[in-house]
C-alpha cells in the first residue's frame, strides 16, 4: 500500500532487497509487495544503481585469463533460453529467478518487535553465566555479549540452521558452532521471562533433548548456552515451555529444521 | 577495401545494449565482447565478497551464463547494463558465501581478509574495511555517511550480511539497522548523483573506463 506522499512503508525493505540483505521473512514479503508497487519498484532500482557504483569502486583484479575460455566453452555448449518478461518491472536480480512464483498474495506474519533494550541483553547473559560459569563483566555485558555473538558468527565452523512453523513460516535462525550457538528470532513472541522459556531441543537421537533456553526480548540474537555435544545435532526444534527449567520432554514445539549449512 | 582501412572510429563501436541485443540472437561474438568489457568488474567485485578466487570465478562464470541463457533480463530502459550485471553479480556472490561459508572461510590462505570482514564493528572498523576502495568520488561519498551509516551499509553489501546479522555484529536493533541503511543508500544516491542515470536508461558509470 502506498502513501499519498510518493513514500511507501515498505521502503527500507525495498533497499534491504536491493542489498540482498533481507531474512527470509521480510524477503517473501516483498516479494509479495513488489509487483504491485511502483515506489519500491522505484527503490530497488536506484539503490542497485547506488550499490553497482560501490561495486564498481573496489580494487580491480584482473580475473585468471583461462576464465575467459571456460565461460566461453561452456555458453557454446549452453541453449539460450525464452524469456518472457513479466508483466511488471522488478529487482534485476528478482526477475532472475523465474522458477519461484511470484507471490501476489501477502503473508500474514507476526509482528516483530525490533527494541533492543541493553538491560535485556545483560539479563540474557547473567542467564548463561549462571549455566555456563562464564567470567563476565556486568559491566561491560555488552559487548561481551556482541563478542560472543562475533564468535559464533566469525567461526568457520558456524552452522545455520533455519527454524520453521509447520506451514513453513521462518520463525527462527540457530547459528551454532562446536562451542557457542546463538538463535535469531524471526518471529518469535517475546515470552514471559519470569514464567515461560523457550527450549532448544535436539532431535538427531531419536528422543527429543533439551539442549539450551531463551527468552526473546526483541528481534535480536540470542546467546546459548551450548557445548559439543548439542553441536553434534542436524536437527533441531524450538518450544515454549512453562517454568524456568529445561523439562525432559517439549509440550509445544514450534519450529523445527535441520542444519542448512 | 582499402589496404589502410582506418580503425573504425569509436562512435561505430556497439553500446552494450547492442550488445546485449546480439547476444538474444545467439551471437557468441557478442557475448564474448561483453565478457571483455565488463569481466574486470565483476572478478572484482566478486572477489571483495567471496574473498575465495575459486569461488569469485565461480560468481562470474555463472553471471556470466545467466546473461548467456536470458539475455532479455536485461532491460535498457531500467537502467545501465553494468548496473543490472553488477547486480547479478553481488547477488550471487552473498548467495555463494551464505551457502558455501563454512568451506570459503577454510580455504582462504591468510585469515586477514576474513578477520577484516568480521572486524567487529567500533570506531575505525568500517574505515578499515574501505581501504581498498578506488574511486576517488565513490569513496569519498562513502566516507561523508556518518559512521553508523557506512558500517551498515558496508557489512551487508561487502560482507554479504543480512541485516538481522548485521543487527547481532553491531548490537543495534534490527529496525535501526533497516533505517540507516535506508538513510545511508538516500544519501549515497544524493551525493552521487553525477554518476547515476537519470532513470532514463543512461548508463551508470561505475569508475573503471573502458
Amino acid at each position: 500500500m502506498n502513501a499519498d506522499n510518493g513514500r511507501c512503508p515498505n521502503e527500507e525493505l525495498a533497499v534491504g532487497w536491493a542489498l540482498r540483505a533481507l531474512e527470509p521473512d521480510d524477503e517473501h514479503a516483498l516479494r509479495a509487495h513488489l509487483p504491485g508497487c511502483a515506489l519500491c519498484q522505484e527503490t530497488v532500482r536506484s539503490t542497485e544503481q547506488v550499490t553497482a557504483l560501490l561495486g564498481g569502486s573496489v580494487p580491480q583484479e584482473d580475473p585468471p585469463a583461462r576464465l575467459r575460455q571456460k565461460v566461453l566453452d561452456t555458453v557454446a555448449r549452453t541453449p539460450q533460453e525464452a524469456y518472457e518478461p513479466l508483466p511488471f518491472r522488478l529487482g534485476s536480480a528478482l526477475s532472475e529467478t523465474p522458477d519461484r512464483p511470484v507471490e501476489i498474495v501477502e503473508r500474514s506474519r507476526p509482528r516483530r518487535t525490533t527494541a533492543l533494550v541493553a538491560a535485556a541483553v545483560m539479563l540474557v547473559l547473567a542467564a548463561a553465566v549462571g549455566v555456563l560459569g562464564w567470567q563476565v563483566s556486568r559491566l561491560d555485558g555488552q559487548q561481551q555479549a556482541q563478542s560472543q555473538l562475533l564468535t559464533v558468527l566469525g567461526d568457520p565452523a558456524m552452522h545455520r540452521t533455519v527454524l520453521r512453523e509447520t506451514d513453513g513460516q521462518e520463525v527462527a535462525v540457530l547459528l551454532s558452532t562446536p562451542g557457542s550457538a546463538a538463535v535469531m528470532p524471526l518471529g518469535l513472541r517475546p515470552n514471559n521471562s519470569t514464567a515461560q522459556t523457550y527450549v532448544v531441543w535436539g532431535l538427531s537421537t531419536g528422543t527429543p533433548i533439551a539442549l539450551s533456553s531463551f527468552d526473546v526480548t526483541g528481534a535480536t540474537a540470542q546467546l546459548l548456552a551450548w557445548n559439543s555435544a548439542a553441536a553434534q545435532h542436524q536437527k533441531f526444534a524450538i518450544s515454549l515451555e512453562p517454568g524456568r527449567s529445561l523439562p525432559a520432554k517439549p509440550t509445544d514445539v514450534i519450529a523445527s529444521g535441520e542444519v542448512t549449512s | 577495401m582499402v589496404a589502410d582501412a582506418p580503425v573504425p572510429p569509436a562512435r561505430s563501436a556497439p553500446t552494450d545494449a547492442d550488445l546485449v541485443r546480439r547476444v538474444t540472437g545467439g551471437d557468441q561474438a557478442a557475448f564474448a565482447e561483453l565478457y571483455d568489457r565488463y569481466c574486470r568488474q565483476a572478478y572484482s567485485l566478486a572477489r571483495r565478497v567471496c574473498v575465495d578466487p575459486e569461488f569469485a570465478e565461480d560468481v562470474v562464470q555463472e553471471a556470466f551464463l545467466a546473461l548467456w541463457r536470458t539475455p532479455g533480463r536485461f532491460d535498457p530502459e531500467r537502467g545501465g547494463f553494468a548496473t543490472w550485471l553488477l547486480t547479478l553479480v553481488h547477488h550471487r556472490a552473498v548467495d555463494a558465501v551464505r551457502r558455501e561459508a563454512v568451506r570459503r572461510k577454510r580455504t582462504v590462505p591468510g585469515a586477514d581478509e576474513v578477520a577484516e570482514r568480521l572486524t567487529p564493528p567500533g570506531p575505525g572498523a568500517d574505515d578499515e574495511a574501505l581501504v581498498g576502495l578506488v574511486g576517488g568520488q565513490v569513496r569519498e561519498a562513502l566516507g561523508r555517511l556518518t559512521d553508523e551509516q557506512r558500517e551498515v551499509i558496508t557489512l551487508a553489501y561487502f560482507g554479504g550480511y543480512t541485516q538481522c546479522e548485521v543487527s547481532a555484529l553491531t548490537g543495534l536493533p534490527l529496525g535501526t539497522v533497516k533505517s540507516r541503511t535506508f538513510a545511508g543508500i538516500r544519501r549515497l544516491r544524493g551525493m552521487l548523483s553525477s554518476l547515476l542515470g537519470d532513470g532514463d536508461g543512461t548508463e551508470v558509470r561505475t569508475g573503471v573506463q573502458r
